[in-house]
């Protein structure tokens, strides 16, 4: 699924780089503010004669709150996991393999956001240091596997499951079917992008890509599935299951 | 024990890896792009082989530990970074 640079004209490489990038920069940002948490601080000032309170006055400062240190070591938990799964490719018919792509479990487990910023990080490392997926192809498959796989397949479960919190049959399915389609759509934006890059006609790259990570979708599907019931029966914390708001607003 | 579990996972569960080209690949062969590619990518561990290691497999187990290892320590200092910018602006303001 990794796009290397040669199948992506430079139009389309820098227009999906300037969208991946755009999101990453938000990820950032929003991450930042779940994982801190303001205390107030007594500003060290000198002290008036006729008190004015200026000695006194609170300032609040930024502090990576003991929730947002535990997310940090998850994020980079979770991330080398899937960035380990990721290498195992599993065949699915004669002379034909896929691998995880991880971004719905991803999600699943650290919340839509986080989930991006792993991908992202995953991905980069595999371009820079493994030559998997073209340096300058980057933006168009952290568009790919991060926002369409990550952010994707956390709506669709969201959408399947209609927001609730509880673990049953319908949370499993949902997971099921929220990785499944989050690799089918991958693999269409996969087929535009090559599509506008003059690669092939779009119907035709469509066809191909489609069909064969409709089955591939299956086994993320069920890998998925698979990680998600292990962490939740050894308690591991999972994003989807928490009540609260997992951004808070700024 | 995800850290363990990703160790595990790329350091042996990697080796079990089907060889054959994957869905993306196959596609792009089966309808003439893939030439396009024609040139092995330079990579440092290029398909997931470490380098000046002999053994197949020891090299397939290493490259996936190391990388294991960068994404960790990529989204660790990520994490950590993204702390430490705050509070040094904040001490600058007293």
């Amino acid at each position: 699924m990794h796009l290397p640079d040669e199948f992506l004209s430079s139009g389309t490489a820098a227009g999906f780089a300037g969208i991946a990038a755009l999101a990453v920069g938000l990820a950032v940002q929003k991450v930042r503010s779940a994982f801190m948490r303001k205390i107030p601080v007594l500003k060290a000032r000198l002290a008036t004669f006729p008190d004015t309170g200026a000695s006194r006055s609170m300032n609040l400062q930024n502090r990576l709150s003991k929730l947002g240190q535990e997310k940090v070591w998850r994020m980079a938990a979770v991330g080398a996991l899937v960035f380990s799964a990721q290498m195992v490719n599993f065949p699915i018919g004669e002379g034909i393999s896929g691998h995880l792509l991880g971004g719905t479990l991803a999600a699943l487990i650290l919340g839509p956001l986080e989930a991006l910023l792993a991908m992202t990080a995953i991905l980069v490392v595999q371009a820079l240091i493994f030559a998997d997926g073209g340096i300058l192809a980057l933006g168009a498959n952290i568009f790919n596997m991060g926002i369409v796989g990550a952010i994707g397949g956390y709506s669709y479960f969201r959408f399947l499951t209609r927001d609730s919190r509880k673990v049953g049959m319908n949370f499993w399915l949902s997971a099921f079917v929220a990785a499944w389609l989050s690799v089918v759509f991958a693999a269409i934006a996969a087929s535009f992008e090559i599509a506008w890059s003059g690669m092939k006609p779009f119907l035709t790259a469509l066809q191909a890509m489609t069909l064969t990570y409709i089955l591939i979708g299956l086994a993320e599907g069920a890998i998925t599935v698979a990680v998600l019931a292990l962490l939740y029966r050894k308690k591991f914390p999972l994003e989807t299951l928490r009540e609260e708001k997992i951004y808070a607003k700024e | 024990m995800v850290l363990a579990a990703a160790f595990v996972v790329g350091g042996y569960v990697s080796l079990l890896a089907s060889s054959s080209p994957d869905g993306l690949e196959r596609v792009a062969e089966a309808q003439g792009f893939l030439m396009f590619s024609a040139q092995p990518a330079e990579g440092i561990l290029t398909d997931y082989q470490m380098p000046g290691v002999d053994d197949a497999a020891l090299a397939t187990s290493l490259a996936g530990m190391i990388g294991t290892l960068f994404v960790f320590g990529a989204l660790f200092f990520l994490g950590t970074s993204l702390y430490r910018i705050r509070s040094e602006d904040e001490e600058g303001i007293l």
